[in-house]
């Protein structure tokens, strides 16, 4: 990943907790739909953060501050990812990279029916690879195709086609309508 | 469960019991410390292997001075198998890092290939790594000591350092870098295909 880092003063610092502030609730989403399997959440949540400061120089103003930050978190969790998969001793299942979903078991505390389902929306997502995670989680955040495709770099055509194919699975994954 | 639930289900796992997030301090605190921290390992691997080329030339030098030639010809051969270990470090490392501020396909792809380098120069370490070191290693103390048992022996050492070298290289290519270069080529294909 990146070895710059910009430099420090009290202005780049404003400009960088504003930043992360507004971004805070995205940014702890990603780390959970990332992190979440291997209990590494906390951890890729600050190495997200790492990265984004060491990125800040290089910030130059021409995608949008949203597109440069799911860009950074993004690839800081798959980044993180792979160096999961090169600890793992045996491929996921053949499944390009789809695991067998854990089963949430409802905890006794939470009386919740939305906090369940949250769990098992995770659970789903989870049997994603990790390019799609990514394209989903952009998708429930309510990003344009456009805005999409340029976090991911493909074309908008492609984004279409593959939400279309995942929304699919998701649906049967949940059991219920495909959302 | 529709769009509109399944979003709202989304937008409702705002911090999911972290809100005590930390202050600007804290939060400050931890991103500096922690690349300051990977600045200096970054700096340290640098440093290490400019000083051990450097320490390597330094001890040997006397030698091509005051030694019979054979001598002379090791050490001027560890010192190029020196160059070249150098040289093709730093290239390797030369390609564009993957920025991680670059969409996801871009930055994949820088990473592959720089990945890709890697385990090309680990594939090949026999002839550009330790071939030269252990030939001008033998050479240098057969210059000396003549053609011996000591030097058979010495010869038989280098041959089983060497030996362990290429398995602990052979190692990382099998645990660390093949995985990853397979990790990333399927994130690569499933966000183009």
């Amino acid at each position: 990943m990146s070895d710059k880092t910009p430099l420090a003063g009290p202005e780049s610092e404003r400009r960088f907790l504003a930043l992360i502030r507004e971004n805070e609730a995205r940014l702890r989403r990603i780390s959970r739909v990332y992190g979440r399997a291997s209990g590494t959440e906390d951890d890729l949540y600050q190495e997200i953060l790492v990265q984004a400061w060491r990125s800040l120089g290089s910030f130059e103003g021409r995608a949008a501050p949203d597109t440069w930050l799911y860009r950074v978190a993004l690839n800081t969790a798959l980044s993180h990812g792979r160096r999961g998969a090169a600890r793992r001793e045996a491929s996921l299942a053949g499944r390009g990279g789809e695991s067998e979903p854990r089963d949430p078991a409802p905890r006794p505390d939470e009386a919740m029916e939305a906090t369940q389902r949250r769990e098992r929306l995770y659970a789903a997502m989870e049997r994603l690879g990790d390019a799609d995670k990514a394209l989903v989680t952009l998708y429930l955040d309510d990003r344009s195709y456009r805005e999409m495709a340029e976090v991911l770099g493909i074309t908008e055509s492609n984004v279409g086609v593959k939400l279309h194919r995942i929304r699919r699975r998701m649906g049967e994954w949940l059991g219920e309508e495909a959302p | 469960m529709t769009l509109a639930e399944t979003r709202a289900l989304w937008a409702g796992a705002e911090t999911d019991g972290k809100e005590a997030s930390m202050s600007d301090a804290q939060l400050m605190e931890l991103v500096l410390n922690r690349s300051a921290r990977l600045e200096r390992t970054l700096r340290r691997r640098d440093r290490r292997e400019l000083v051990a080329a450097a320490v390597v030339l330094v001890l040997l030098a006397p030698a091509l001075v005051v030694g019979p030639w054979i001598t002379r010809a090791g050490v001027l051969l560890i010192a190029a198998g020196s160059g070249l270990i150098f040289m093709r470090l730093r290239r390797a490392r030369a390609l564009p890092a993957p920025r991680p501020d670059r969409p996801l396909a871009e930055a994949l792809r820088a990473e592959h290939a720089r990945v890709n380098a890697q385990v090309r120069l680990l594939e090949t370490v026999a002839w550009w790594y330790l071939a030269p070191l252990a030939a001008g290693c033998v050479l240098v103390v057969g210059g000396v000591a003549g053609a011996t048992l000591y030097t058979a022996a010495y010869a038989a050492a280098v041959l089983v350092v060497c030996a362990a070298v290429y398995w602990l290289n052979r190692d990382a290519l099998r645990r660390d870098l093949r995985p990853r270069r397979t990790e990333l080529e399927r994130q690569i294909e499933q966000l183009e295909a």
